[in-house]
């Protein structure tokens, strides 16, 4: 079963096309990689799941669904640079999640956010890059939702905060079923928690397949990206 | 949404805008020196023609403006801010994220007016106090109040849901619409000239909005207003519903 099927999906900005003839499978409970350099299409993407941004053509469903405000009760989404409202502390933050976002477990946020470094009474103005998108990590993951979409989690951050991400990311994975979709460049960090990579190019899907069959045909995935966009 | 929900997006809006007017102190001491200027200007000149509190009251005619930019600031703030992303993939229709905008700038906008008028009121007590006026002048001075607190209530609506559009337009495809949302916000922001240059005030500055006979077109414009904010309003969710550039 595939969570996330697309068609022919084309998107255009002015002259420029993010998206031409874009076709993709994503598998059910499985945690599948967009990867790509920048301006290949990728954040375009994970923005038409969550509805912000409609395809111009081409078919698109998440969950067996159109992607609508609707779908968003089912996905938990971080957004590419995304920041958190300034003026929080991080038990507020919490208190945003529990109140307005479907299937939100409080406890578990509580405990996420403990485990990422954060402390509740910590303020999100004057947080780190780093400490800010572990806010935001914590508050996606603990959402007991069917489709998790991080659109670039490491971008811009530390090594010591990433390092802290992945964990928080293997340890949420190894407990939940859930159909993962994840936007990065960080391939060296994150490859092993891949079941399936999508490679884009020029918005339009160059490769994709179970890791371990690319591995075994092609090389690492690092050999394949530079291969692909080298 | 539940009305839970929405009572706690509404507090959220209102708490992102509490933070920035106490973050900005500079703001509270322009406020206190104006107060002590007014009070210094009334006990030295009150009571003659020379300072009167209804020259205060002129202030009213840019808070149309202000109104507009407090909806327009409530919506770009998510872009500017980053937080977009976020609050546009919350699982709540457009309207109703709007509309808990639209309704936390209205509560703002009504509490400025309010203090606003409750301030000039309390100045013109101290001068009818100070200097043994007529009561009467008081009496009249907040009938006036009165007056253009309505008319506040009649445009506030038009102008919040214009500076949502506002915000929306400049995210999106339709950007070349821009030029007429701001000749609209010139012109309709600019009600209190029409409404006296039409309805014509008296030497006391009465409106006559209250007396029965006369501006009764003021009274049928408040529906229309409210039904044009409507559609504003409707044209502002469409932007966001299809034609956002994210």
């Amino acid at each position: 079963m595939n969570a996330i099927s697309g068609a022919g999906i084309c998107k255009k900005y002015g002259k420029r096309r993010a998206l031409d003839r874009f076709d993709i499978e994503v598998p059910e409970n499985a945690i599948t990689a967009i990867l790509g350099p920048n301006g290949a299409g990728k954040s375009t993407f994970m923005r038409m799941l969550t509805g912000l941004v409609v395809p111009d053509e081409g078919t698109l469903t998440v969950l067996g669904r159109k992607p609508s405000w609707e779908t968003n009760r089912l996905i938990s989404y971080l957004p590419d640079r995304a920041r958190w409202y300034q003026g929080h502390t991080v038990e507020t933050a919490i208190e945003w999640g529990s109140r307005l976002l479907p299937s939100f477990r409080k406890d578990e946020a509580r405990e996420i956010v403990g485990s990422l470094g954060l402390e509740a009474d910590m303020e999100t103005e004057g947080m780190s890059k780093g400490q800010e998108a572990r806010l935001m990590l914590a508050l996606c993951l603990a959402r007991d939702v069917p489709l998790l979409v991080l659109d670039e989690p490491f971008s811009g951050i530390d090594l010591l905060s990433r390092e802290k991400i992945v964990a928080a990311l293997i340890d949420s994975f190894s407990v939940r079923r859930q159909t993962v979709l994840i936007c990065t460049h960080e391939i060296a960090e994150t490859e092993s928690l891949f079941d399936h990579a999508v490679f884009v190019h020029e918005g339009r899907v160059a490769l994709a397949g179970e890791v371990e069959e690319l591995r075994s045909e092609r090389g690492s995935m690092q050999d394949i990206y530079r291969r692909i966009y080298a | 949404m539940d009305i839970g929900q929405f009572s706690f997006l509404l507090r959220h809006e209102l708490r992102l805008v509490t933070r920035r007017w106490t973050l900005r102190s500079w703001y509270w001491m322009y406020l206190a020196g104006l107060t002590i200027l007014a009070l210094v200007a009334l006990t030295i000149w009150g009571g003659t023609d020379q300072f009167k509190s209804d020259y205060l009251l002129f202030a009213c005619f840019a808070f149309p403006f202000f109104f507009c930019m407090i909806a327009f600031r409530a919506l770009k703030r998510e872009w500017s801010d980053g937080t977009l992303g976020w609050w546009l993939t919350l699982p709540y229709s457009r309207s109703k994220l709007l509309l808990a905008k639209f309704a936390a700038s209205l509560a703002q906008s009504l509490a400025i007016a309010v203090l606003f008028f409750v301030a000039l009121a309390v100045f013109e007590a101290y001068d009818v106090l100070l200097h043994g006026l007529s009561i009467d002048l008081l009496r009249r001075f907040v009938t006036q109040e009165s007056e253009y607190f309505l008319l506040l209530l009649i445009s506030s609506p038009f102008m919040l849901a214009l500076g949502l559009m506002m915000a929306a337009m400049g995210k999106s495809k339709l950007k070349m619409l821009k030029p007429l949302v701001w000749i609209a916000f010139g012109l309709l922001g600019n009600l209190f000239n029409w409404v006296n240059g039409a309805v014509g005030s008296q030497t006391d500055g009465s409106l006559n909005l209250f007396d029965g006979h006369s501006a009764a077109w003021v009274w049928l414009s408040l529906p229309v207003a409210w039904i044009f904010a409507g559609l504003i309003f409707a044209g502002a969710v469409g932007i966001c519903k299809k034609h956002l550039v994210l």
